[in-house]
């Protein structure tokens, strides 16, 4: 592989001009659609997430990560707490061997079932900097949604949530209603595809199977903070909480922008380190990838990725 | 209704659990402290031995002397008059594992060891 190399720093570039300043849009996702039932449930999901769960009402969502015994992230979930049931929404990529460790798992005097609900529900998100706005002309009666709860409005569920600075609103429909769908229709709104959201989900650094493969810690895909240190025991925790005690994150989550391909995999720069693209996309405003880069490595500095001059950019501070 | 309610609507169960007949290894040791610690109960009680989410490698040994139980769905394995209970949904987790007994006051007790296990915590009571 040879040696590519730091060109200059661009102190002057902005990463917000990268990042967020898209309107919002609406894209049809092909999430992992779990739903967990039966008495115990909560404790069950407890004792595989990373995340402490413990707690979740009826009314709440909140986001975890499954890891493997290594430490390393093998799936995100977001859990909406319904009455006796959870529902799970998770990296489509990964739902049979997240389904295999939820099912696995469950004691034998315990009466839980998980369901499939990939077709039967769909998942839409709206991203953007407008995406409250958007979602307000389309269905004008959603109060206003907060953070780790979720509104259940005509069989419909609606979820706010922030990622790197930027708001995320989660819907999730039944696949025979397409009542949101035609009201987006009738105001011209386009449902997009997974090919547009993933433009949107590397700009705004939001891992997919790429990301969550078994490969990555919590911390280098900017995770960390959903990891739970003092819930007890759970797949990964000797790991995280090894690295915990003995020092920071050595790797982040960055955005890398170039006028040309960026390829996926690793390349070096000048000062000996390794970054490692996981996630590339071209659009009409250059290439956008996600690059899982050095801790230490400075922001706003233009790297040269084979021979194409890149901007590099941290999705947020103390990430 | 809420999003999952209402007549006519259901979702298909996921079902992943592969069952396979069970075999086990109880070690003399091991059977000794059983039948110690049933203390001539064996007629009436079962050891019974599952796994369940948990631990720090993704799954937790759990191993109790109970009451026959009336629940269908156990594979029963008897040595010597020890009758050992497995549940269906475990059996492909816990085929071929070795139960022993450790007579010590540290690290002490009955141990299992998995060959299905790719990897186990220090304390040994969880796997992968």
């Amino acid at each position: 592989m040879p040696v590519n190399h730091v060109v200059v720093a661009n102190p002057s570039a902005d990463p917000m001009t990268v990042k967020s300043e898209f309107l919002a849009r609406i894209y049809l996702l092909d999430s992992s659609i779990s739903v967990l039932k039966g008495e115990g449930h909560v404790n069950h999901l407890n004792n595989i997430l990373s995340t402490d769960i413990s707690h979740i009402t009826t009314g709440q969502r909140v986001n975890g990560l499954i890891c493997d015994s290594n430490g390393r992230v093998s799936d995100v979930i977001s859990c909406f707490e319904l009455d006796n049931e959870t529902l799970l929404l998770g990296i489509s990529r990964n739902s049979i061997q997240t389904r295999d460790i939820l099912t696995r798992g469950i004691p034998w005097n315990k009466e839980l079932v998980l369901m499939d609900g990939d077709h039967a529900l769909r998942h839409l998100k709206i991203s953007g900097v407008d995406s409250e706005e958007m979602l307000n002309k389309i269905h004008p009666d959603i109060p206003p949604l907060a953070e780790n709860k979720f509104c259940s409005i005509d069989d419909k569920i609606f979820s706010k949530s922030i990622h790197n600075g930027n708001i995320v609103i989660d819907i999730i429909v039944r696949s025979d209603d397409d009542s949101f769908n035609n009201m987006a229709s009738v105001l011209g709104i386009d449902i997009l595809g997974t090919q547009d959201w993933e433009v949107s989900r590397i700009r705004m650094g939001y891992p997919s199977h790429n990301e969550a493969n078994s490969k990555l810690l919590p911390s280098d895909i900017g995770m960390g903070e959903l990891v739970s240190l003092n819930k007890g025991c759970y797949p990964g925790q000797e790991i995280h909480a090894r690295l915990d005690s003995r020092g920071s994150a050595k790797r982040r989550m960055s955005l890398i922008r170039s006028d040309s391909v960026i390829l996926k995999g690793k390349h070096k720069v000048l000062d000996g380190s390794t970054i490692n693209v996981t996630s590339s996309v071209e659009t009409e405003d250059g290439c956008f990838a996600i690059a899982i880069a050095p801790i230490d490595l400075s922001q706003n500095i233009t790297i040269d990725i084979a021979g194409a001059k890149s901007e590099l950019y941290f999705y947020h501070d103390g990430f | 209704m809420g999003i999952l309610g209402g007549g006519g609507f259901s979702l298909p169960v996921v079902s992943t659990i592969e069952v396979v007949q069970v075999t086990i290894e109880l070690t003399e040791t091991a059977k000794s402290a059983l039948s110690a610690s049933m203390s001539g109960d064996e007629e009436t009680h079962v050891l019974l031995v599952s796994a369940q989410s948990g631990g720090c490698s993704g799954f937790m040994y759990d191993m109790a002397i109970v009451e026959e139980p009336s629940e269908s769905g156990f594979q029963k394995l008897d040595y010597d008059g020890i009758k050992i209970f497995i549940h269906d949904k475990d059996s492909s987790m816990l085929n071929g594992i070795r139960i022993d007994y450790k007579d010590s006051l540290m690290g002490g007790g009955f141990q299992i060891d998995n060959p299905n296990a790719s990897k186990s915590c220090g304390c040994g009571q969880s796997f992968s």
